[in-house]
């Protein structure tokens, strides 16, 4: 399973981005090869639809589940019919602590 | 002549459709041909004063595209001109989807798309515009009004001022600010009355207009409404910046409390009809000073 993280920076100690669309980075976490990659959210430049976008783009990576602080409506939507399990995390916390739960 | 006056703002809530009912009420009794096309579509309220009976609602559609996945070969054509990011689709699980809410209606997917049939559009309800009819005086007037839950304010605008009629003085209420639904009434008006009250909101706003006025090339002159109150920092922009004041509306009991029962002011206040009158003969100078300079070439 992959498991996708919205994240401020691209480093396991870096904190979570609580924005989905606008997130700057996406770290995505394989729970078989128990690695993660770091991929820049591009959507995040984008005036309007970023979290569809970024959605799409977690589809297109084989993601199966998305940590984040929020999702906006649209987003929402897309994730939904994407079949991606959103996840809300309350409190920022740093990647390498959220992933160390799936371990 | 045909006319478009706009009564516009920058900031809401200053008295843009007390300024338009009142100065449409004023040349009917100068006995001056005179339409009114309310384009604030998200709170079209004009005929809360004028209390015409309403007689029809022409819907405004946009036309947006539908994706046949019979027949899409998911190439991402669609995806990559759409400048909106409106269609979403993940080629490895053949999924393609159009989101409506940002869609612009542009006609670009469908243009590009190489597959016959793949993509055919439909339309989409964005909003009404309504007619009313005012039996006093055998006349119409008309509002546009967004549906709840839409963004797109200017194609209901633009379908509103369709309505805008020949050898008429249209009066067109705007929305208020300095976007485009409000510059979509503005950019081809004959001239612009600028409603502000003298508040700090009210002065910050104004500068922010008078600032867009200058730079799309609009004529326009400034009604100050409540004028007696404030602390002398709208006067002072105005004279700064050189800008016509056209009238100035007193701050008053009575005009509040008629105003909150749902009068056209110039009905039961003379001392408003004054000022009404003096509002319009200031705009009919600029108009004709417009006209005059024009049969000089």
């Amino acid at each position: 399973m992959k498991v996708a993280i919205t994240s401020k920076s691209n480093s396991l100690n870096s904190m979570m981005d609580s924005r989905f669309g606008r997130a700057e980075w996406l770290a995505v976490y394989d729970t078989q090869g128990k690695e993660t990659a770091f991929h820049k959210n591009e959507a995040k430049e984008q005036q309007s639809g970023s979290g569809p976008q970024a959605a799409q783009y977690l589809a297109d990576l084989g993601v199966n589940k998305v940590m984040s602080g929020d999702f906006g409506p649209k987003a929402k939507k897309a994730l939904e019919s994407l079949g991606i399990e959103m996840v809300v995390l309350k409190d920022e916390q740093p990647i390498e602590n959220i992933i160390e739960k799936f371990k | 002549m045909t006319y478009k006056i706009a009564i516009a703002s920058g900031k809401g809530g200053t008295g843009k459709t007390t300024v338009a009912v009142n100065l449409y009420r004023t040349l009917q009794y100068l006995g001056k041909p005179v339409n009114l096309v309310d384009s604030d579509v998200e709170e079209p309220n004009a005929n809360l004063f004028l209390k015409g009976e309403e007689k029809g609602r022409d819907p405004v559609n946009m036309m947006i595209p539908q994706i046949n996945t019979d027949i899409c070969t998911f190439c991402g054509k669609c995806v990559e001109v759409c400048a909106f990011n409106a269609i979403m689709m993940v080629q490895s699980i053949k999924y393609i989807q159009v989101l409506t809410d940002l869609c612009h209606s542009c006609g670009a997917c469908s243009y590009f798309c190489p597959e016959k049939g793949a993509i055919t559009e439909k339309p989409k309800k964005l909003g009404e515009v309504i007619r009313y009819y005012h039996d006093r005086t055998d006349s119409f007037t008309y509002a546009g009004q967004l549906s709840v839950g839409e963004a797109l304010a200017v194609p209901v605008i633009k379908k509103a001022k369709n309505k805008i009629t020949e050898n008429m003085v249209n009066l067109v209420d705007a929305p208020p600010g300095t976007s485009c639904p409000a510059m979509e009434v503005l950019q081809d008006a004959d001239y612009t009355i600028l409603v502000a009250e003298p508040t700090p909101f009210g002065v910050n706003d104004l500068k922010i207009m008078l600032d867009t006025v200058r730079k799309m090339n609009i004529r326009a002159g400034v009604v100050i409404n409540k004028a007696d109150t404030g602390d002398g920092q709208m006067k002072k922009l105005l004279k700064d910046e050189n800008v016509d004041i056209m009238a100035s509306l007193p701050f008053k009991r009575a005009i509040a409390s008629h105003y909150a029962e749902g009068y056209v002011l110039v009905d039961v206040l003379d001392e408003v009809k004054q000022k009404f009158r003096e509002l319009w003969s200031n705009v009919a100078f600029k108009l004709n000073k417009d006209n005059a300079t024009n049969n000089s070439h």
